[in-house]
């Protein structure tokens, strides 16, 4: 089976948070900012939302990093997973991650497991900033240049001004 | 059939026996004495959130409770500012981020509710808190900080004069929180402009009736908010399936496709192909070309960077546009919609994109209120026309339709209520036209409650004429949307179908079944608000409505609702809304129409015929829409067997105890 992946869209992003919610509704059952996996900052003085969510890198620094090799990939979706059991939450994945995608939760790392393989940002997301598509090379380049796009934006979003 | 029904009589018996869990809401209300500086919490009550059903609800309920004398001047310190989150908002449910705030209105001294999206609702909810109410004033200016339990109010002496956009980014950094939602006020409601906005996350408006400059009057700029907290639902896994629904049909709903695609202003070249475009102050209904002020236009002439969204929102009808050339370049803002572009475009004769959107740019960060401030513009600017004001009364400005230069320098004179014009116009219409005398009142686009209609023409639509008289803040359409009496679509023509029987009711031109249509439409919205959800997402597109928001709420909060009840609450609030103006003394008479749309018709005629509202009209269908509320036609007012039918038995014992009770 071809594997897949998440793909995010700057320019189709309005910014409403829908993915952040539901990704703690489903993770969590609960509905709450600080618990999703997916995270939206924003520059509300222009209107502008950066949808941030693991890459699943291969390599995954977070896995490279983790000193009880607590984080693996799994087989199916190929997302990269931690184990609850065997992680120690010092946090190393954390500071290893570009993308600031990963955080210490009651004891534990937690991150995007693409939902065991049914997302549920991209199956809130209307406008379809969020698209779950399978991984083929035109769909690759796309998803680096998506990601070169977030990362400009995000580092924008931090030089300051409203 | 009794409004409180035997299921919900069982339920509120187990709400008294503190048996029921509270879900969905955050259970806080939070109070913020501005002059003793003193705040509490409490818990919102299980019972009033239970028949009230949240936001705008329970605010009216909370107005009601707290402003006990009638007669208060909006800006003396016994106002009540009250914002209230939607029972939904903070969830998956699509366009549910809404925030409703409620007090007297600076405009009318009347019952204001005005609703605003954006995030901050949803922020304050993840802080724990369902509503903010704020009594008195301070002395000095001040901000309130939220941080989940962390309450405080703060020192605003830097903030004070600063503009909309400059406020949101000085609090996040003073407070170190860069993810922080701000709604505050802007110079204008600083300097109680009557018609200043509260905004949030921004440029997300809480416009209409002056709620910012009762803020402004209590001398509170803002209130940040961060949240960190969650919120739990009775049944999570119910709730993420029915939203997910509501989501995708709201999708596909072509009204919600329309919206998304081209926003509030798309379409706008029909509506002024149908002669029922507002121009020149609403003298003219059709334009020669309307598509400079179009939503189409914004997107194929480059002038939209993005589209935005509201908290949880599935439509994104806001807009982020900018001025990429000519004499308003650089300009950039949220919006402009379809009311910005009406009131400050076609409303003003200037059929310019770039003037509409430095115009709306300028609104958005003084913080006042598009619709009012165009319909108040244009009105001065007919005057001038006519001789009524001269080159002395504008402080030199060439004050005629057309001038986008007038427009910017007035809108700011009047946010800054600078020189002789900016402080007359800063009153509103109905006072302005009042102090300027002679017959300068027949042009003064406000009914009789005292508030600036929004561009919509009622002459040639009858349900919304009828809704715009009744609407108790005064004649807009965030009262009761009654889109369904044009038709056009299934899902319009099936409603108007099962309200009256027949798709033929579907017209616009006709006054019957309007009472039933508006009275349909206004039980709906009011639940739409008290949830949370955006008035377009039920009663401009269709996907949410009673069934679905009755399924919601009962997975939501565990409290099971059908739709009948989801309904009658809507009816309980409406009612509720109403007898605040019955107490501050208001009767049928105030439910009126501006006297231009009853008395002049737009030009040119449309296909040869000549619309307008008359008396007979107007009374014929008010006297239906009473009689179906079982209201007494003459007083206007609810009878007291009506009052205590949908569960406000102690509001009719008061009303009573003051002989506001029909005989």
């Amino acid at each position: 089976m071809a594997q897949r992946a998440l793909f995010l869209d700057l320019e189709t992003c309005t910014g409403c948070r829908a993915c952040m919610v539901a990704c703690s509704a489903t993770k969590e059952n609960l509905f709450s900012m600080n618990k999703s996996r997916i995270w939206v900052p924003k520059k509300e003085g222009i209107c502008l939302g950066v949808p941030i969510i693991c890459e699943q890198c291969d390599p995954a620094p977070c896995m490279v990093v983790c000193p009880m090799k607590a984080i693996s990939r799994h087989a199916r979706t190929g997302s990269v997973v931690v184990d609850r059991d065997k992680c120690i939450a010092c946090k190393e994945c954390v500071w290893a991650c570009p993308f600031g995608a990963i955080n210490v939760q009651g004891g534990v790392a937690v991150k995007c497991d693409l939902c065991d393989g049914e997302p549920a940002c991209a199956e809130v997301c209307i406008p379809g900033a969020i698209k779950y598509l399978d991984l083929e090379r035109p769909y690759m380049q796309k998803k680096w240049k998506s990601l070169e796009r977030r990362v400009d934006a995000l580092s924008a979003l931090f030089s300051g001004g409203s | 059939m009794e409004v409180a029904g035997e299921a919900s009589r069982r339920l509120i018996r187990a709400i008294l026996r503190g048996k029921l869990n509270m879900y969905a809401w955050a259970g806080k209300i939070l109070h913020v004495d501005l002059e003793k500086k003193k705040i509490w919490k409490e818990d919102l009550s299980q019972k009033q959130a239970f028949e009230f059903v949240g936001g705008r609800g329970v605010n009216a309920r909370l107005l009601w409770d707290l402003i006990k004398k009638p007669g208060i001047d909006s800006f003396s310190s016994d106002n009540v500012l009250i914002f209230g989150t939607g029972t939904l908002t903070g969830t998956t449910a699509p366009s549910s981020g809404r925030t409703t705030i409620t007090c007297k209105g600076a405009l009318t001294n009347l019952y204001l509710k005005t609703n605003m999206g954006g995030h901050w609702g949803a922020e304050v909810k993840y802080a724990g808190y369902d509503h903010v109410v704020f009594y008195h004033r301070s002395a000095k200016p001040v901000y309130l900080w939220i941080n989940d339990d962390q309450v405080e109010l703060r020192d605003a002496k830097h903030l004070w004069g600063m503009n909309v956009r400059e406020t949101d980014q000085a609090i996040k950094s003073d407070n170190g929180e860069p993810d922080a939602k701000v709604a505050c006020i802007g110079p204008a409601g600083e300097n109680l402009v009557r018609f200043a906005s509260v905004m949030n996350s921004v440029y997300h408006a809480a416009g209409r009736g002056g709620a910012g400059a009762v803020m402004g009057s209590k001398n509170l700029k803002a209130i940040g908010a961060k949240g960190s907290g969650e919120l739990k639902l009775a049944d999570p896994d119910k709730f993420n399936e029915l939203a997910l629904a509501a989501r995708v049909d709201l999708s596909k709903d072509p009204e919600g496709m329309k919206l998304y695609k081209t926003g509030t202003a798309g379409g706008m070249e029909v509506i002024n192909e149908l002669g029922a475009f507002p121009s020149y102050n609403f003298k003219i209904g059709k334009v020669e070309d309307a598509y400079p002020l179009s939503g189409e236009c914004l997107v194929e002439q480059g002038y939209l960077d993005r589209r935005v969204g509201c908290f949880s929102c599935t439509i994104s009808c806001h807009r982020y546009c900018s001025v990429k050339s000519g004499p308003f370049a650089g300009a950039a803002s949220g919006g402009p919609e379809y009311e910005t572009a009406a009131s400050l475009g076609s409303g003003t004769g200037i059929f310019d994109t770039g003037a509409v959107i430095k115009g709306g740019e300028l609104c958005n960060l003084l913080g006042l209120d598009t619709i009012s401030t165009g319909v108040t513009i244009q009105w001065a600017m007919e005057s001038y026309e006519r001789g009524v004001l001269g080159k002395e009364d504008t402080d030199g400005i060439e004050l005629n339709f057309g001038n986008p230069y007038a427009l910017i320098q007035t809108i700011e004179n009047i946010g800054y209520r600078k020189g002789k014009l900016g402080d007359l116009l800063a009153e509103g219409t109905m006072r302005a036209s009042r102090k300027v005398g002679k017959d300068s009142w027949k042009w003064a686009i406000h009914n009789s409650k005292g508030l600036e209609q929004s561009d919509v023409e009622t002459r040639s639509a009858k349900g919304y004429a009828l809704a715009f008289a009744v609407n108790p803040r005064g004649p807009d359409h965030l009262h009761t949307e009654v889109l369904a009496e044009f038709g056009g679509t299934p899902t319009r023509l099936a409603l108007v179908k099962k309200i009256t029987g027949d798709e033929k009711w579907a017209n616009s031109h006709l006054t019957e079944y309007r009472a039933e249509l508006i009275r349909y439409h206004e039980d709906v919205y009011a639940v739409t608000d008290s949830l949370g959800f955006c008035a377009f997402s039920s009663t401009a597109a269709y996907a949410v409505n009673p069934k679905n928001m009755a399924e919601m709420f009962t997975a939501a909060t565990g409290m099971r609702v059908d739709e009948q009840e989801m309904t009658l609450a809507g009816r309980r609030i409406v009612t509720l809304e109403k007898c605040f103006n019955i107490r501050e003394g208001i009767d049928r008479k105030y439910d009126d129409l501006p006297w231009r749309l009853m008395n002049e018709p737009a030009s040119p005629a449309t296909a040869g015929k000549v619309f307008m509202n008359s008396r007979e009209e107007l009374d014929g269908m008010l006297d239906r829409y009473y009689a179906l509320h079982q209201w007494d036609g003459k007083t206007s007012w609810p009878y007291k067997k009506t009052l205590v039918k949908v569960g406000l038995k102690d509001v009719a014992n008061e009303l009573g105890k003051m002989n506001r009770l029909p005989k």
